[in-house]
């Protein structure tokens, strides 16, 4: 193994003297409200999950805070802790030189400068042109081919709740999921989060983290070494017990085309639809058109925003008689579901 | 269009987009609900149309694959105006193919759409098999669409809207 890259494994990491000005995307503070109700709870580790937050979760614009929750944020910086140097990172001497170290359990490699995880095939990029660092791209192929690192590390969680990762920053508000480690602003996201599996049962606030210091994070919970308590200790009989003898969700029943009674396979045997969707969950679905290409939605969703704002500037300003002729073709054949359900 | 707007011009009957349903889109909040729902349908056809989606056995018409992919084309460019066009049309392509009540429509990838959304947890269809107002934003996003559409290119056209 090359020494530039192994080199020396211990001491305090060194992060480079980088200009700020030339990292690009938004400040951590953009976007986000301080949570004043958010409490730390040292002794624990993790952040109480009382009943009185939920109500300023409920009043997030639904849906929205899968991705990026916006009614929690982070506090007063100066308050959180930071996350402690483990034995799980490493930095060589020639990392240190440019402000890098990796963390060999999640196999990701960090800018101490930017406080985020860098893609490995963007690592010579991001040395050389945002920081303006000298490096080789036979040294930044030799990093990712050492510690195996992860190619896309921005599109996953690590699906546990890890420890603290050294060199990103830590933000408090959010609450997550005990099992999984999703995180997100609202109980409502939440919820949906615990439908979609038989695993995943409670939450709690708790400290996160983000691979991205900037736009786009998916957060994941993480815990201080210094502060954790037993796991034993949290076992909440209620929570179990209702585990225990809840129903499954309808979000993981599979779809069967030959339903009886009122319920939604009714619906799709009218439509003829039952076919298409047999022996899928509700939870499939959702994935399919809710939680794919967040990127593409975000971009989609300002085109959407500024078009249906011009359509129904559009349609306020013509009198009813056109505006009649958009209603339902009754002697047509197949009109199907646009019969139903207008206002 | 011509024969679009021929059908339009013959089957005049009850009114689709109410006065209390514009009343209601003053609202920024249920705007966005709106654009919302929009976004998740575009994102799901581009997703059908690219074979990143191919878990849904649906189908699409050549109007829409084209449609999408200028759309696609689009995104890439920093013109606002070629993006909202080919968005524009790209929705009255996914639309107009069940309003003109062709023989594949239960196949064509809006209602797939549709049927697929109900099925999410904001859909609400679950067991009690009432559409949703999710689904009614669907509906009324898509008649607002090919509204806009008609109206647009009657406009371009110097016609009037029945002409």
């Amino acid at each position: 193994m090359d020494d530039a890259i192994r080199g020396e494994g211990s001491g305090l990491p060194a992060t480079p003297e980088v200009d700020m000005s030339e990292v690009v995307g938004p400040s951590d503070n953009e976007g986000m409200e301080m949570d004043p109700d958010a409490t730390l709870d040292d002794d624990k580790g993790y952040l109480e999950f009382n009943a009185s937050d939920d109500e300023d979760y409920e009043d997030g614009d639904e849906g929205d805070s899968d991705y990026e929750p916006q009614s929690a944020g982070e506090g007063d910086r100066s308050k959180i802790p930071r996350a402690e140097w483990s034995e799980e990172m490493e930095q060589t001497e020639g990392m240190m030189k440019l402000g890098l170290c990796v963390n060999t359990a999640l196999k990701v490699v960090i800018c101490l400068g930017c406080r985020s995880v860098i893609k490995p095939s963007d690592l010579y990029h991001h040395v050389v042109k945002t920081h303006m660092m000298p490096t080789t791209i036979p040294f930044c192929q030799e990093l990712q081919a050492t510690y195996d690192l992860q190619q896309d590390p921005y599109n996953a969680r690590p699906g546990t709740i890890v420890k603290a990762i050294f060199g990103l920053d830590l933000f408090e508000g959010y609450i997550t999921c005990d099992t999984c480690g999703y995180a997100c602003g609202s109980k409502k996201a939440m919820q949906r989060h615990l439908k979609k599996s038989d695993e995943c049962q409670t939450f709690r606030k708790r400290y996160v983290q983000s691979f991205r210091s900037s736009s786009r994070r998916m957060y994941f919970g993480v815990r201080l070494e210094s502060a954790e308590a037993p796991f034993g200790a949290n076992l909440d009989p209620l929570a179990y017990l209702k585990k225990k003898f809840a129903p499954i969700p309808f979000s993981h029943i599979p779809i069967k085309s030959q339903g009886t009674g009122p319920d939604a396979n009714h619906f799709l045997k009218i439509e003829k639809w039952d076919l298409y969707v047999e022996g899928k969950t509700g939870a499939d679905i959702v994935f399919a058109v809710r939680e794919r290409e967040p990127e593409l939605r975000s971009e989609v969703r300002i085109c959407v925003e500024r078009v249906a704002a011009s359509v129904f500037q559009n349609l306020e300003a013509v009198d009813n008689e056109p505006r009649a002729a958009m209603g339902d073709y009754i002697g047509l054949v197949g009109c199907g579901p646009l019969h139903t359900d207008f206002d | 269009m011509d024969h679009f707007i021929r059908i339009l011009t013959n089957h005049r009957s009850r009114i689709g987009i109410s006065t209390n349903k514009l009343k209601e889109l003053q609202n920024d909040k249920t705007r966005k609900a709106y654009a919302k729902v929009g976004t998740d349908l575009v994102v799901f056809c581009l997703g059908i149309i690219t074979g990143e989606i191919d878990s849904f056995e649906t189908s699409f018409s050549q109007d829409i694959a084209e449609a999408g992919t200028r759309f696609l084309t689009a995104l890439q460019t920093t013109s606002t105006t070629d993006q909202d066009d080919a968005l524009q049309s790209l929705l009255f392509s996914l639309f107009s193919q069940k309003r003109c009540g062709e023989e594949s429509k239960y196949t064509v990838l809006a209602f797939s759409f549709i049927v697929l959304y109900s099925f999410t947890e904001e859909g609400m269809l679950q067991p009690c098999n009432t559409i949703s107002q999710h689904f009614s934003k669907v509906v009324f996003f898509a008649r607002a669409a090919i509204f806009n559409r008609i109206r647009s290119d009657a406009k371009q056209e110097h016609k009037g809207f029945f002409e």
